[in-house]
């Protein structure tokens, strides 16, 4: 099952010491059930904060955050794998199916099956220091799979990578989306990326942090990163991150 | 549509390099023991055999204090003072540790605290516990927790602070329950820090114990230094101290290192 998610006038801010920032101004957004929705936006256009909401780590926001089933699953990629360096690939899948109630030989039973998935089976018993950089994240996109989340949130899980073996990853995601076809909320702040991947691609400007433009990528699949069309769209995503940029550098 | 990515150049080394390693290893640590030996029988001819002996004349000092009876005794009436007072103090700075490095309120409190117990003089703590709760093993293990506590404090807290909230964060976003994030996300990034607070902590209860036996008990290594000391023989001075270093050493090696070994070994996969 997929999730549906919609925020309604959001906003947050921080306020510390010396006063108050705004990381989201404004926002109404709803993510369809089984949607491919990408977010970019310069740094501090929220976009990260967006994420954190959306995968209930914040809760200190105003407005209406809606998370359709209530007790959707949700699973996180993060720009660091943030695997426990303790344990071993497979040990830290288990990890998030233990955590669920799944019995300890279920568990890694189980966990063997994802990191066969994401073509890790020969490291699993591998501590996340023997592992190249690609890997760990394959680890911890095998422990994202682990709980068959309905609702799966990025927040620049490639940015840290090098770019063949980042642009590996994007083709397996793209290929486990098509699979699976479960919601996907993905933040990044590389414009090619977020056109080659999302069916749909929100810009957000920065100070504060709003939606200045909404744009559907009609590419059909498999898309070609080097195909001239995702080109124009990254134009245009790009006029409209330069416009909210001066707009805000004007206010 | 995935394609396995090939395992990392496997750095575990060929056998017989490993052995060849190990013997350099050996050969360095016996080349060590044997420069120091030579270092102290020349500090002993420096400064007179009567004041300094050499190490062959402790050693058989060592045999004529076993024949005396009490070399053992002594030696296991110290090693179990040393444990009781190692395990207040663990148990002690472990919590305060913990309390500091994770409630804001306590560090702002009694932060200071570990500060100035570490500055007060520990003939001042010990004299003060002798008095407060009699001339006992007891005073002598909580004097000595009491001195050792606050260096062992300041490891745990700031191992505390080194703690990784990215970890905690993402077992939250994956609904990991609240107790098994302390459990198997929190702890184990202590524990680290526990080991370096506790083999500071051993070697400086063992160097405190010495002075509080000194001062308040008929029994111990502490003791029997002072008792040959006050009959000016040195030997057996050295003889008494000599066989309770060996035992801490062995203890390092023997147990301490294996076990940090066994504990990280995940970490050592790092050093390759």
């Amino acid at each position: 099952m997929s999730a549906r998610l919609v925020f309604h006038a959001l906003r947050r801010v921080f306020r510390n010491g010396r006063g108050a920032s705004v990381a989201i101004a404004e926002l109404d957004m709803s993510l369809e059930p089984g949607s491919f929705t990408a977010v970019v936006g310069p740094s501090g256009s929220g976009k990260s904060t967006l994420l954190h909401i959306a995968a209930g780590l914040d809760t200190q926001f105003e407005g209406e955050f809606v998370r359709e089933p209530a007790d959707a699953t949700l699973a996180c990629l993060f720009q660091q794998p943030r695997l426990l360096p303790w344990r071993t690939a497979r040990d830290n899948v288990a990890f998030v199916l233990e955590a669920r109630g799944s019995s300890r030989a279920q568990a890694r039973q189980r966990s063997e099956e994802l990191l066969a998935l994401v073509g890790l089976a020969p490291a699993a018993a591998k501590f996340p220091s023997q592992l190249s950089g690609g890997m760990q994240q394959r680890v911890a996109l095998a422990r994202a799979l682990a709980v068959d989340p309905d609702l799966l949130l990025m927040d620049e899980p490639f940015s840290a990578l090098d770019e063949i073996t980042a642009a590996r990853l994007r083709e397996e995601l793209v290929a486990l989306y098509l699979q699976k076809q479960r919601t996907i909320l993905f933040v990044t702040h590389d414009i090619a990326e977020a056109c080659y991947l999302a069916e749909r691609v929100v810009v957000m400007s920065a100070h504060p942090g709003r939606i200045v433009a909404d744009i559907s990528i009609e590419l059909p699949r498999p898309r070609r990163p080097d195909d001239p069309r995702l080109a124009e769209y990254a134009g245009k995503v790009l006029a409209f991150i330069d416009d909210g940029m001066s707009e805000g550098a004007i206010s | 549509m995935i394609v396995p990515e090939g395992e990392p150049a496997d750095a575990a080394r060929p056998p017989r390099a490993a052995y060849a390693g190990r013997a350099q290893a050996i050969l360095y640590v016996v080349a060590s023991l044997v420069l120091l030996a030579l270092a102290w029988q020349g500090a002993s001819f420096i400064v007179g055999a009567d004041v300094l002996p050499g190490p062959v004349a402790s050693v058989l000092a060592i045999r004529k204090s076993a024949s005396d009876g009490y070399l053992w005794s002594d030696i296991a009436i110290t090693a179990y003072r040393i444990a009781g007072a190692f395990g207040i103090a663990l148990v002690v700075s472990i919590i305060a540790g913990v309390l500091l490095g994770r409630v804001r309120v306590a560090e702002r409190l009694l932060g200071p605290w570990v500060t100035i117990g570490a500055s007060v003089p520990s003939l001042v703590i010990i004299v003060v516990v002798y008095l407060a709760v009699g001339i006992t093993d007891r005073a002598a293990m909580i004097g000595t927790a009491l001195i050792v506590a606050p260096s062992m404090t300041f490891a745990v807290w700031d191992g505390m602070r080194a703690i990784n909230p990215e970890l905690q964060e993402m077992a939250r976003a994956f609904a990991v329950p609240r107790f098994t994030i302390v459990r198997q996300v929190v702890l184990p990034q202590t524990i680290p820090f526990i080991f370096t607070a506790a083999r500071t902590g051993l070697s400086l209860t063992w160097r405190i114990m010495i002075f509080v036996e000194l001062l308040g008990r008929q029994s111990g290594v502490g003791y029997r230094i002072q008792y040959y000391y006050n009959l000016v023989d040195m030997s057996r001075v050295v003889a008494a101290a000599l066989p309770f270093v060996a035992l801490m050493l062995a203890f390092e090696f023997g147990v301490l290192r294996p076990l940090e070994r066994y504990a990280f070994r995940w970490r050592r996969a790092e050093a390759r």
